[in-house]
């Protein structure tokens, strides 16, 4: 199966049948996710409406740490089997990885100055994750920092298996060390401990991103797979130009 | 109208609630918007670029010669 799909055609092919579903998942549930997270949900005893803010913040945090596991697991199929797709796949997933850290990060801050009376603080899972952030920055900073594309490909999955070991740790940070951030309350053993009625929004949420991130994942290997067609063009343009001209210069007099 | 003021103030913590969803929709279309016309310029570059009439060597010239620039 996926062997059948490293084929660039017939992945283009599936794309285009699969973006649409994306499209339209994507749109459904985030819409009424919104609509639960900022209308039909009560605020928290604790927290006030600052809840509301979790419905972005955990999704965006959760879909961080899968694009991360996905981009190392692309570039192992890339380094190991070195499927034409794998290397494309996991280009294309570090810039949407980066966006949700971003987007973690900032509404955590939005959310720790009113409820920890700082906007940020040195400690394991924050940290870590800012350590996440500089690991997809310094990932499509090495792909792209290589007159060979191949080479850079290639720095840039080794730089991507290792920094991968940072992804347990962001997990288990809260268990691990004494921090400010509160431990899991949805994956955790013995099942989520928060009310259904915040659990919904947030897993419609989460839902959403991670359709979001399928449906904007075919566009941009859509995009990398042009862009490497485009490359092999221009060589084999430049190529029979340079090998044409000299034999027709050549066979012109006979 | 009050209620709306009411809702919109967000038991006082507006100035951090709607950034939050504000910048979640700039950053979520931004990255759509942005990947779509990745996709879409490399594809009107690449269909541009296979327009051009090379003077790739066709297979027919190809068999026929040989290696070129060997005597």
């Amino acid at each position: 199966m996926v062997h059948y799909f490293a084929n660039p055609t017939r992945f283009l092919r599936l794309a285009d049948i699969l973006s649409p579903w994306f499209a339209a998942l994507t749109i459904g549930s985030i819409s009424i996710g919104l609509y639960f997270g900022l209308f039909a949900s009560p605020p928290d005893y604790q927290q006030g409406e600052t809840v509301r803010i979790m419905y972005i913040h955990v999704p965006a945090a959760w879909m961080a740490l899968f694009c991360y596991s996905s981009m190392a697991a692309f570039s192992a199929m890339s380094l190991i089997w070195k499927h034409p797709l794998a290397d494309l796949a996991a280009r294309a997933t570090a810039p949407v990885g980066a966006v949700f850290t971003f987007l973690a990060l900032f509404t955590g801050s939005l959310w720790g100055q009113p409820m920890w009376g700082t906007w940020w603080v040195w400690d394991a899972r924050l940290t870590s994750m800012l350590v996440l952030f500089f690991l997809y920055i310094g990932y499509m900073a090495l792909n792209n920092a290589f007159d060979d594309p191949e080479r850079g490909a290639k720095s840039a999955a080794i730089l991507a298996l290792v920094g991968f070991v940072n992804v347990p740790i962001i997990k288990f940070s809260v268990d691990w060390w004494n921090t400010l951030h509160q431990p899991a309350s949805v994956l955790k053993m013995g099942g989520p401990s928060i009310n259904s009625a915040m659990l919904l929004p947030l897993l419609l949420m989460a839902f959403g991103f991670t359709v979001y991130y399928f449906w904007v994942l075919m566009l941009r290997i859509k995009g990398e797979i042009n862009v490497h067609r485009i490359r092999n063009l221009q060589i084999r343009q430049i190529q029979s130009a340079s090998s044409l001209s000299v034999p027709s210069s050549q066979q012109e007099p006979n | 109208m009050n209620a709306i003021n009411d809702y919109l103030a967000m038991g006082g913590y507006a100035l951090y609630i709607w950034p939050t969803y504000i910048v979640f929709a700039v950053l979520l279309l931004g990255t759509f918007f942005h990947s779509r016309h990745f996709a879409k310029s490399t594809e009107a570059r690449l269909m541009a670029l296979k327009k051009v009439p090379t003077n790739r060597p066709r297979d027919s010239d190809a068999k026929n010669k040989g290696p070129i620039n060997e005597t």
